[in-house]
């Protein structure tokens, strides 16, 4: 009877242990997410350099990637003070259930007059405009509705208020193709790609994409696509001098030593179990590639991970 | 300046040596059994205690953080040869100072976009020290820094910066500025695209073309001085671009093309042209007396001078072996001969030119433009040729600027301890822990000693 009340009495003792460690979890957790959520409320803005030989006197390019419409107070006073070259938009910048795109729209179009300002889509807008992510059975389904004589056409041919309305505000809108820009003496040529999947991608881009990897290779060549993967997964190809992705929000949360805690692709761990590029400046075969964990704070779970303004500084040495 | 974490460790450890001194008081024993007695004495308690320490050390955790954030520092690494030597590229001396001058803060804030904070408040809460630190007083320390950290604490005036990016600006724009500083220009290496050489006197495109000869000629022998082995990917050397430049201009500008332009007496202007050559002759002979006048004045001067002075002005003085003796110093006539020679120099140069000018003016008198467009050929294929070796001097110095300036200077960021805080703050929900336990058992044993006394007095 005494060895029943002696277990019994650990056993209480042991729940009570267990309680007490949960519920101290739970408090880490909880505070952690508070602070978190506060913090979220203002972008933090990373810097990166790159060096190129092609750019002489150097050149600024500002990163907004994953806004998914939330508006920030002096999003578009911190890019004026911090007096880019050029401003791009890597993809989902507004949401695909966002209703009313205008309030972007506008912010979009205040960069577009402080410097040359390029859009490509992301899943979201892609979801949004096209309803699906732009597949080859999509994109072959989209040309037969709309009897586009080659499928890569299809996508300027549907109506896109998102596209016009961006355009009109000044923002070129790239979908599978080319941009050139001068800055200075400085020629820049920019690719923005629509469809990122690796089965779309030479199919409906290839054309426009050899022509701006292989002519006038003296340009500074920057490569827009929304998702890394498609650079991840395609080696030897020449894409540019420097890529500008987004899509994978850093993997959520971040830990110390392990990383993003999760991907889409990658999965869990994604840069400490899987290699992913998922966050931060990678080489691609001798190209920088730069994945941005983007803007959006709609995460309550976007731990060590605050929304991110990209600001790329390229030079010469 | 007092943090707001350490006013919290101060109270914690204050309650719980008040809580001590309270034990001590009670006349408590620290003996093993006295210590698990009193342990058990708080029972379930310890769960609660427990949870109250995990707060705490969140709370810990918190502010450290925010400590933190108010700091951020970047270390700059020299990494060209004369870093090691204690010396800029240029061979004078380094100064780590000079990694906060005013030019550096003015460009981070520029680059950094910090709004409202003047350079003076942002240098104020800047500081640079060498990562690894000798001691000049002892030999076996000397050490010559090449990796300096940059730190920048906040301060009420720059309390609305983001200080992660700050000091990483600060490293940048030094960065950026000693590589402006020291990297090669190549403005002089870019011809101009389109030259009217139509409308030019055939004998005034012969100057212009000698002209950027001598320019890039000039250019490509300094650039030799300072490297003469350095090769580009196309094989050429500065020596060997010089060499080049050096037989285009005696030979196609000098020999070719001006000597065409004389023997055929080509010109569009013939009357213009030898007007202003006669113009120029008369300057030219203004300055011929000139220095004609001089260079007999400064005889006249030296004539003049007792020749017994140059036996009085001796001088005792060392040799390079040192070993004594008396040397002559130099005297007035000296300085004379020096300026006698430069003005017959000048005088002589003057001379030549003139005579090259009567020269022209004797080809030019009957000039015409009878070859006129095949001189104009010949301009333009040596321009032609030119351009090529601005080019290839131009990819010569640009390669060659890369190999100096390229990771002449790095920068690294070290990470966020994150590890450390949260180590730091596990520490302080233990110490919290056992303070509250501290409390908890000078409560209970002060209660117990009223009971006791209770007791007694009812017995």
């Amino acid at each position: 009877m005494e060895a029943f009340r002696v277990i019994g009495r650990i056993l209480k003792l042991f729940v009570w242990f267990l309680l007490s460690i949960l519920l101290c979890i739970l408090v880490v957790l909880g505070m952690t997410i508070g602070i978190s959520v506060a913090q979220n409320q203002e972008f933090t803005e990373t810097f990166y350099d790159v060096v190129s030989e092609k750019v002489d006197d150097g050149l600024r390019i500002i990163q907004i990637s994953d806004l998914h419409a939330i508006q920030y107070e002096n999003l578009v006073s911190r890019v004026e003070a911090l007096d880019p070259d050029m401003i791009v938009l890597t993809g989902d910048i507004v949401d695909w259930e966002t209703t009313d795109i205008m309030p972007t729209v506008t912010t979009c179009g205040r960069m577009a007059e402080i410097a040359p300002t390029y859009y490509i889509y992301g899943n979201h807008e892609r979801l949004r405009q096209f309803g699906s992510g732009l597949l080859k059975t999509d994109v072959k389904a989209l040309a037969e509705e709309y009897r586009a004589e080659e499928e890569g056409k299809v996508f300027r041919m549907i109506s896109d208020p998102l596209r016009e309305e961006m355009e009109a505000v000044g923002v070129h809108v790239l979908m599978n193709e080319q941009a050139t820009v001068q800055i200075g003496n400085l020629t820049v040529d920019l690719f923005g790609v629509l469809t990122s999947s690796t089965e779309g991608f030479y199919r409906y881009a290839g054309d426009n994409f050899f022509r701006y990897a292989y002519e006038d290779e003296d340009h500074f060549k920057l490569m827009l696509v929304h998702e890394p993967y498609l650079i991840d997964l395609i080696q030897g190809e020449d894409w540019g001098d420097l890529i500008l992705c987004g899509h994978t929000h850093g993997g959520i949360a971040r830990l110390p030593h392990f990383g993003g805690v999760y991907e889409n692709l990658y999965g869990f761990l994604p840069e400490f179990l899987n290699d992913g590029k998922i966050w931060g400046k990678y080489m691609v075969e001798d190209i920088p590639m730069i994945v941005s964990s983007g803007l959006s704070n709609l995460d309550f779970w976007r731990i060590n991970n605050p929304p991110e303004l990209v600001v790329v500084d390229i030079s010469r040495y | 300046m007092v943090k707001p974490s350490m006013i919290l460790i101060g109270v914690v450890l204050l309650i719980a040596l008040i809580a001590l001194l309270r034990i001590f008081r009670l006349g408590f024993s620290f003996k093993f059994t006295g210590l698990r007695k009193a342990l058990a004495s708080i029972g379930k308690m310890h769960f609660l205690l427990l949870i109250l320490a995990t707060v705490f050390g969140c709370v810990m955790f918190v502010l450290y953080y925010q400590e933190i954030q108010q700091t951020s520092s970047a270390v700059v690494t020299l990494n060209f040869a004369e870093a090691s030597s204690g010396q800029d590229f240029d061979g004078t001396r380094y100064n780590m100072s000079e990694i906060i001058r005013d030019d550096v803060l003015e460009r981070a804030i520029k680059d950094g976009g910090f709004a409202n904070v003047t350079v003076e408040q942002l240098a104020d809460c800047l500081s640079v020290t060498p990562m690894v630190q000798g001691d000049s007083y002892n030999e076996e320390r000397y050490h010559i820094a090449t990796e300096f950290l940059i730190q920048f604490t906040m301060d009420e005036n720059t309390r609305h910066l983001n200080a992660k990016n700050v000091a990483q600006m600060v490293a940048q724009a030094y960065k950026s500025l000693y590589i402006e500083r020291f990297v090669s220009t190549f403005d002089v290496l870019t011809l101009k695209k389109e030259v009217a050489f139509e409308d030019m006197e055939y004998l005034d495109a012969v100057r212009y073309l000698d002209k950027e000869c001598s320019k890039l000629e000039y250019y490509m022998t300094a650039m030799d001085d300072e490297n003469s082995s350095f090769r580009d990917s196309n094989g050429n050397t500065f020596s060997g671009l010089a060499l080049r430049i050096d037989l285009l201009e005696d030979v196609q500008i000098a020999e070719n093309l001006y000597a065409y332009i004389i023997q055929n007496s080509i010109a569009k202007d013939a009357d213009a042209y030898v007007g202003r050559l006669k113009y120029a002759n008369v300057l030219l002979d203004y300055d011929k007396q000139l220095a004609q006048t001089s260079y007999n004045i400064c005889n006249d001067a030296i004539d003049k001078y007792d020749e017994r002075m140059s036996r009085v002005v001796l001088v005792p003085t060392w040799d390079n072996d040192g070993e004594f003796y008396m040397g002559r110093t130099k005297i007035g006539t000296d300085a004379l001969s020096v300026k006698a020679y430069s003005y017959s120099l000048d005088a002589a140069a003057y001379k030549k030119k003139m005579e090259t000018n009567d020269g022209e003016i004797k080809a030019m008198s009957m000039g015409n433009e009878h070859y006129g467009s095949e001189a104009l050929n010949m301009i333009r294929q040596i321009y032609e040729t030119l351009t090529q070796y601005a080019e290839d001097a131009l990819v010569l110095v640009k390669e060659y600027s890369e190999t100096q300036m390229n990771q002449c200077i790095s920068i690294s960021i070290p990470k966020l301890p994150f590890m450390n805080l949260a180590a730091r703050s596990a520490v302080m929900a233990i110490v919290f822990y056992g303070m509250l336990v501290l409390v908890l058992i000078s409560i209970k044993g002060k209660k117990n000693l009223a009971a006791d006394n209770t007791g007694r007095l009812a017995q």
